[in-house]
């Protein structure tokens, strides 16, 4: 693991790192609390007895004491596979955000692996990203660190279709992590959506870069847009970058809001920023 | 010349280059794009309503500050400028003024003196700048020894020299020189150190003349105050025996004339002002007359006793057998040569004037002359008289009827006085009038001539056989006065008096420099600064690349 996207001191810094979500809707057991009882050894709780109920599951001693028949119920541990879905679009080379994602990515993917989950590098552009299966292991995590060096930003974004289009396939349920700058024209929603309704945990991690967050005053300049070579010429003074950031402001607010809307959590990192802490503080943040 | 010169000022027309830039700054396509994420978020700004000005404000960004910054750089560099800047010094020679001036100052003096030390890194040599110049410190790379050698320093009460006489005193190798003195000469050519001037009261000159009317003498006394505040001055002006006083009010900087009437005049006059200051060495001076001292009568032909008591009683005189002397009196006889000097003919002829033999003499009358002066001629009786053929320019002063009686003229060498009446068949030598007569006439042919003055520290050779005699003992040969005062020259059989002055000059304000305020001598150097300014633009024509290639313009 001696690649150039995570160092020895970062992965140190991500070896006791856990994902524990309670909100995985997988199916086959693992570490992660399913909102469902189920048959683990981990007590959960107690419920009135009802008929059919296995016998072995009363608690007599609540009958000794109350009279009454309750039955303990315990927590339900499932297996949740981590799909990280990257955008590898050409927008994402400005301001080194594709290094960035490619670190996080990294980060997110190296504490599945030491959680014994399985994982899916998905990366995506104008096309419907693929669906790997999730896998679990060092070869996994070796041939998706390899994805990671070899991914340059190319191609335009389409995030809606994208996601919605991997959401699609119908991959097995498990914890979403989109990263991407999400200055797609044509919007987020539907993508979001999908992958909520394909039961996942949805995580949306958008990266700006310096140049997206505050333009630098560079006065009579033509402005290109990366992806599509489209122009626009004017004069980016402290009054064109002051009506940017408004509109980014809205733009983010907007994209803030249906995340809260469907229940995910957004975050927002710069691409400046330690991809470890950004990563850490996924993870804290995704679990409350 | 100010902080900064220029070797090549045309080098500044290289700044129309700046407008160059600007045109091609201005008017050049404009063709800098800069990649966006998101061009749709900068379509949703509000429209571009910049006018051309505002568009053409909005072209001038730090990419051509930087342009115009360095072409301004390399015009000022090729105009080669030259940066006045201090620098610390090294070999420092030092010119302690040392005049009477700077009595009192000893301090101060030192104190820059000092620093001058402290601040330079040596060889140091110190001269005190008085007349004549001396070496306080020779050459040395001893801080020690200088600062040690510092406190024999101390003013005299004389003059100064010229300053090229205390350059002269300098040994060679010294990069910096600076003069410390509260009179900076005109252009020195060197740093200076001007102390600031001080309050002072003082007589700026003192002389004695002939009262216009003939009546005696007159002192004149000029007194300044160089004090910030009005001042009461008393000046008094001691003549022997006597003293005349006055005072007077002085307005700040200003100056009066102080004029006293004498009588008879001593050889040496005091005059004195109050109050005293700082500088008490100009608040006395001193002033000499010649002929004022006994004077030294050579004597020809007959004797007359009534004759020479009036001669003294008319001044101090006294009979000297053979010459030099201040006046030659020829008694009823005939001179045949010429005689040098002045020359008071009784009854006596020259070849200037030639006497007849007596004749009766008419009624005596007088002249309107100023050697009638308290005499009445009417009462004046003689039985006979000389004719006399006298010279061209011949003022006669008495007539004793056609004939003159009392004549005067100038001769070839000094004055001459003819008294033809026959004083053995005359009332004269036993009228009061006939003394007062003399010493009119004597004060025509003797006029007081001022001595000149000397000042502190000005050699005086002496002749042999005379000395001076000072508080500390007699001096001959060659006399260098430490001291003002009134000393007195014996030797030849006479007695003069010297007067010995501060110099005035001492006494004058100072010259603007010193009176602009204290001034601090600072070691400058010319710094060439065109290679910096030209490293400069470099810096910046490469700051303006690298920021272009970060623009990706």
């Amino acid at each position: 693991m001696t690649d150039p996207l995570l160092s020895p001191g970062e992965l140190r810094a991500l070896a006791r790192a856990r994902l524990t979500l309670r909100r995985p809707a997988g199916v086959l057991p693992g570490g992660h609390l399913a909102r469902r009882r189920g048959t683990s050894l981990e007590f959960a709780d107690h419920r009135p007895y009802q008929p059919g109920d296995d016998f072995r599951l009363i608690d007599w001693a609540v009958y000794a004491r109350h009279r009454r028949l309750v039955t303990k119920t315990f927590a339900h541990e499932v297996e949740a596979p981590l799909y990280v879905l990257l955008d590898a679009s050409r927008s994402m080379a400005e301001g080194r955000k594709d290094l960035f994602s490619r670190r996080l990515a990294a980060a997110l993917l190296f504490v599945a692996y030491r959680g014994q989950d399985r994982f899916a590098l998905c990366p995506f552009r104008d096309r419907p990203a693929s669906a790997p299966n999730p896998r679990r292991g060092r070869v996994a995590l070796a041939a998706a660190f390899q994805s990671l060096l070899n991914l340059s930003p190319d191609g335009e974004t389409d995030l809606s279709g994208s996601l919605a289009a991997w959401a699609e396939a119908r991959p097995e349920p498990g914890l979403c992590v989109v990263i991407s700058d999400f200055l797609s024209p044509d919007g987020y929603r539907n993508g979001l959506r999908s992958l909520c309704h394909g039961r996942h945990a949805v995580a949306a991690v958008q990266v700006l870069s310096r140049a997206d967050l505050d333009p630098p005053r560079l006065g009579e300049v033509r402005l290109l847009d990366l992806e599509t070579h489209r122009g626009k010429s004017l004069i980016l003074g402290v009054g064109a970058a002051r009506a940017y950031r408004e509109v980014l402001r809205e733009w983010n607010e907007g994209l803030a809001d249906a995340c809260r809307e469907m229940a995910t959590p957004y975050f927002l990192f710069r691409s400046e920023a330690s991809p470890v802490e950004a990563a850490l503080e996924l993870l804290a943040g995704w679990g409350r | 010349m100010g902080p900064v010169s220029f070797l090549v000022p045309w080098g500044w027309a290289w700044v129309a280059g700046a407008v160059v830039v600007a045109l091609l700054y201005f008017f050049r396509r404009r063709d800098r794009e800069h990649p966006v994420s998101a061009l749709f978020l900068w379509e949703r700004i509000p429209p571009d309503r910049a006018s051309r000005l505002e568009r053409m404000v909005a072209r001038f960004d730090l990419l051509l500050l930087l342009q115009l910054l360095a072409v301004v750089l390399f015009a000022f560099a090729l105009s080669h400028p030259l940066l006045r800047v201090p620098r610390r010094a090294g070999a420092t020679a030092i010119i302690l003024d040392a005049s009477a001036s700077m009595a009192g100052r000893s301090d101060e003096a030192l104190t820059h003196a000092r620093r001058l030390a402290a601040e330079s890194s040596g060889p140091w040599a110190v001269v005190a700048w008085a007349d004549p110049p001396w070496v306080l410190v020779p050459r040395t790379e001893n801080r020690n020894e200088v600062l040690a050698l510092l406190g024999g320093y101390g003013p005299t009460l004389g003059g100064r020299s010229p300053l090229g006489q205390a350059l002269a005193l300098l040994p060679g190798g010294f990069t910096r020189t600076v003069i410390i003195t509260d009179d900076p000469p005109a252009d020195p050519g060197v740093e200076v150190v001007a102390l600031p001037p001080r309050d002072n009261l003082a007589i700026v000159a003192f002389s004695v003349r002939p009262a216009l009317d003939g009546t005696g003498y007159e002192a004149l006394v000029r007194v300044r105050n160089d004090t910030p505040r009005y001042q009461d001055v008393q000046v008094a002006v001691h003549a022997g025996a006597g003293s005349v006083l006055s005072s007077r009010l002085l307005p700040p900087e200003g100056e009066d004339l102080f004029i006293f009437q004498l009588g008879l005049v001593p050889p040496g006059l005091r005059a004195e002002l109050l109050p005293a200051d700082g500088f008490p060495w100009d608040n006395v001076r001193y002033y000499a007359l010649d002929g004022a001292s006994t004077v030294r009568v050579g004597w020809v032909g007959e004797e007359d006793r009534y004759l020479w008591a009036a001669l003294q009683a008319a001044l101090p005189a006294e009979r000297v057998a053979e010459g030099p002397w201040d006046l030659l009196v020829a008694v009823r006889t005939a001179l045949a040569a010429p005689l040098a000097g002045p020359v008071l003919l009784v009854g006596a002829s020259s070849p200037e004037a030639e006497l007849g033999a007596p004749v009766p003499a008419g009624p005596i009358r007088g002249a309107d002359s100023l050697l009638l002066r308290h005499v009445v001629p009417e009462g004046l009786r003689a039985d006979a008289v000389h004719p006399a053929r006298l010279p061209m320019d011949a003022v006669v002063d008495l007539w004793a009827g056609s004939e003159p009686a009392l004549a005067r003229w100038e001769g070839d060498d000094g004055r001459r006085a003819l008294l033809a009446l026959d004083l053995t068949r005359s009332n004269l030598p036993v009228v009061v009038d006939f003394p007062i007569l003399l010493r009119n006439l004597l004060m025509w042919l003797l006029p007081y001539r001022s001595r000149p003055t000397l000042i502190v520290g000005e050699a005086l050779p002496l002749a042999p056989g005379t000395e001076v005699v000072t508080p500390t003992g007699r001096v001959s040969e060659v006399w260098v006065p430490d001291r003002p005062g009134l000393y007195e020259l014996v030797g030849e059989g006479r007695r003069e008096v010297l007067a010995v002055n501060v110099p005035y000059d001492e006494s004058l304000p100072a010259g603007a420099a010193a009176r602009a305020g204290p001034t601090g001598a600072r070691a400058v150097a010319d710094l060439v600064a065109w290679p910096w300014l030209a490293l400069g633009a470099f810096i910046l024509l490469v700051a303006e690349w690298g920021l272009a290639l970060r623009r990706g313009g």
